[in-house]
This record gives C-alpha cells, structure tokens and sequence, in this order.
C-alpha cells in the first residue's frame, strides 16, 4: 500500500513537473510584429540584435534609425516583449498662436508663429513604457566639445541615476546612443501611446 | 637633334585635341545665364527605388498594402508613392506646424495644428474643391465668425483636386508653394500643382495612406 502511495506520488512529480518544462514559450518576433502589423496605428521595433529602430506601420519599414551602440542598464528583458509608450521626457509643447486682435486696425501683421520641426527636437529623453521599461536615449557624439562634454557628463548621471532605478528591480532600462540628428527623429517619430516591440535576443547585459 | 622638332610640331595637334575634347565634355564658351530665383522642385527623381528592409516574412507581407500607397514623411515633408517594395513617385509636401489656437470663447478649447498619424484610407477625391472654413479659420485670422454658411466658403485656394482621408483632412494643393518643404499646415498636407495632379489620377479610391 506504502509503495503503490509512493510510486503514485513519484509518477505525479515527474508529471507535474515534465508539465512545468514543456509551459509554453515566449512568444516569436515575427508572431509579436504580426499582431502589431495588423493594426492601423504606427509602431516602434526595437531591434538590439541588428541595432536598429524601425518606425512601422503594417509591417512596412518607414524610417529607420541606425544605432550607433545598446546596452541594457541592470538585467534585460527576459524575451522580446510589446511595449506600450506611455511618456516621453522632455515634453515638447506646441507653439501658442496669437490672432490679431482687431484685424481692421492699421497696425502691420503680427509674425506668424514659427511652426515646430525637426531641428526643434531634443537628442537626450527618455521613452518610459508601461512594462516598466525606460529607454534612455543619448547622442553618441556632440560636435562641439563641450557641448559633448556636458552631454556626456549628463549621460553618465542618468545612467547612475537608472543604476540605481534597477536596485529595486521594479524597472528596466535600455541605452540607445544615435546619431543626434537620428536622435531628434526618432523622437519625433514616437508619439504616446504607440506601442513597439523590443526584440533581443542577443542583448548583453552591461 | 630630331626630338624637339617632334615636340613642336605636336603641340599645335595636342592643342586641338584638347579643344576638342572640351567641347565634346560640354565645356562650351557660351556661359548659360544665371537663374536669378532658384526654383525648387516639387518632383523627385527617384522613381524605382528599393525601400530598405521591406519585409520578406509572406505574414508580414500579408499584413502590407495591395497595390499602390501612399507614405506621408511629416518630418522631411515628402509624399512617396509606393508599391510594394518600390517607390514609384515622391514629392515635396507641407504638413501640420504643431502650433496652439486657444478658442477665445472657451479657455479650455482649442486647437493643435498637427497632421495626424497613422494608417488612414484616401475616401474621397474632389475636383475644384472648395474650402468651408471651420471657426479656427476665422479666429487664427482676427475675423469674426460668419453665422451664413455660405459665408464660409472659399473658393480657389485648395487648387484644382483635393483628396480626403476622413476627420476634415484632404491632401491638397496650394496658393502658397514656396513654402512648400515646411511645416505650416493647420494639419491637412499641401502638395504643388503636378504632384497634385498625379496623385489625383493615380490614386483610386481606397488606398492606404501612412502618415509617421
């Protein structure tokens, strides 16, 4: 009775956990996109094995952003994962328009209000996505000296300042570094609440 | 003795092949005028071209547009038409500045002047179009609000075709087309006369339109 207990209880385990090895597996890139691709909004691939960003919509490339270097602050991801953009910081506010105020009066025409654009962009922000996911985007090179000092000084203290972040293990981040010009383009093309996927499967831990 | 008499005699032969050849590289002593305004195309030749990193995965490519669409670059401000993998037409556009219009009437309505993002469908195509001017219109410029909906509309300033793509916004064409290649919209996309017109006959009812 003792041994047909046991051998009950040892069959069982070994089921239990034969189960547990074969839960299922993450989900692929490709299967990850598709669900995307078949919206009518515009998405983000973050692509850490190839080093790019893609802006997408319906799987089509639109723009893409070479990476000049990733790296994950603290532990990546656990496997390519959807991200929703909640918050981009700096914010850029749109430019007030102000109408003449009496438009029979004499007086010359008011400036029309300078629109915003591209050059206008920041190159140093942070994309916060609701996984608990932040990535910090930095320009890899400034051209004048001191400007790339005090962004490279800048650069290290958020990345200390994310270090820390991580102790708590409640957030992740990424390190992009672009060129500038890419930099302010990729934060033109994001717009809350995109959603993007992070693809990672040969991310290094920094 | 017998090589300098050589030499001589070859440098008036050198000299005419060099004259020659100057004119057959188009070298020409006929200096062309100058163009005093520089003119800015509103065509690009780069028809044919690959777009990079088209998708090969048949998923993905089934997710893609059939046939022609269009791609709206509101940074660059471009208008490609693409089919496939290739870029059949591109142009030079105006899209929305992102500028602020509070509404006077109402502190905490107004307007943002962006040109909105997305996958949209070409659903209307409109000859000689007409512009029925929203409030915004009328109080960007300082002007009071017509109670006549007559008094709206203005004509001869979308130009010749406009096609719509829902919520009020067309692709248009432009009284103003030096500015042409900058962000001045209040969120529709202005395109010059040819691309306009080419983007009307090519463009049937139903196509995608991605605007990033």
């Amino acid at each position: 009775m003792l041994w047909v207990f046991f051998i009950t209880l040892v069959l069982g385990e070994s089921c239990f956990s034969q189960g547990r090895a074969q839960s299922k597996p993450p989900p692929q890139p490709i299967d990850q996109e598709l669900q995307l691709a078949k919206t009518k909004s515009l998405y983000l691939v973050v692509d850490t094995t190839k080093n790019i960003v893609f802006l997408k919509a319906r799987g089509i490339p639109l723009r893409t952003f070479p990476l000049t270097q990733s790296a994950w602050i603290g532990a990546p991801l656990a496997h390519s994962t959807i991200v929703q953009l909640n918050t981009k910081d700096p914010l850029i506010s749109p430019i007030p328009i102000t109408p003449p105020s009496d438009s029979s009066s004499e007086s010359p025409p008011e400036e029309p209000a300078k629109p915003l654009t591209v050059n206008d962009m920041p190159n140093h922000y942070e994309l916060a996505f609701q996984e608990n996911l932040t990535i910090l985007v930095q320009p890899h090179h400034l051209p004048s000296f001191w400007e790339n000092m005090v962004h490279q000084i800048a650069g290290w203290g958020q990345r200390v300042a994310a270090r820390i972040g991580t102790w708590s293990g409640s957030r992740q981040y990424l390190v992009l570094s672009l060129d500038p010009t890419e930099a302010q383009a990729l934060y033109w093309a994001t717009i809350p609440p995109m959603t993007g996927l992070v693809i990672l499967e040969k991310a290094t831990a920094k | 003795m017998i090589a300098p008499i050589h030499l001589r005699s070859c440098v008036p032969l050198a000299l005419c092949m060099l004259a020659i050849l100057a004119i057959t590289l188009g070298a020409s002593p006929v200096v062309a005028p100058k163009r005093t305004t520089p003119v800015k195309p509103v065509v690009e030749k780069n028809r044919g071209e690959e777009i990079p990193f088209y998708p090969s995965a048949p998923a993905l490519l089934a997710a893609a547009p059939k046939g022609p669409y269009i791609v709206v670059d509101t940074a660059q401000n471009r208008v490609y038409l693409r089919n496939g993998n290739r870029t059949l037409y591109s142009a030079v556009a105006s899209t929305g500045s992102g500028a602020r219009l509070q509404d006077p009437r109402n502190p905490t309505n107004g307007w943002v002047f962006d040109t909105p993002r997305g996958v949209f469908t070409i659903s209307s195509k409109i000859k000689n179009p007409a512009w029925n001017k929203p409030d915004w219109a009328f109080i960007e410029e300082g002007e009071p609000i017509p109670t006549k909906p007559k008094d709206r509309i203005e004509t001869g300033v979308l130009g010749d075709y406009a096609l719509g793509f829902g919520k009020g916004y067309f692709i248009h064409g432009t009284l103003y087309t030096r500015m042409l290649g900058t962000n001045v919209t209040h969120g529709c996309i202005r395109l010059g006369d040819e691309p306009l017109e080419y983007l009307f006959h090519n463009v049937p009812l139903g196509t995608t339109l991605i605007i990033f």
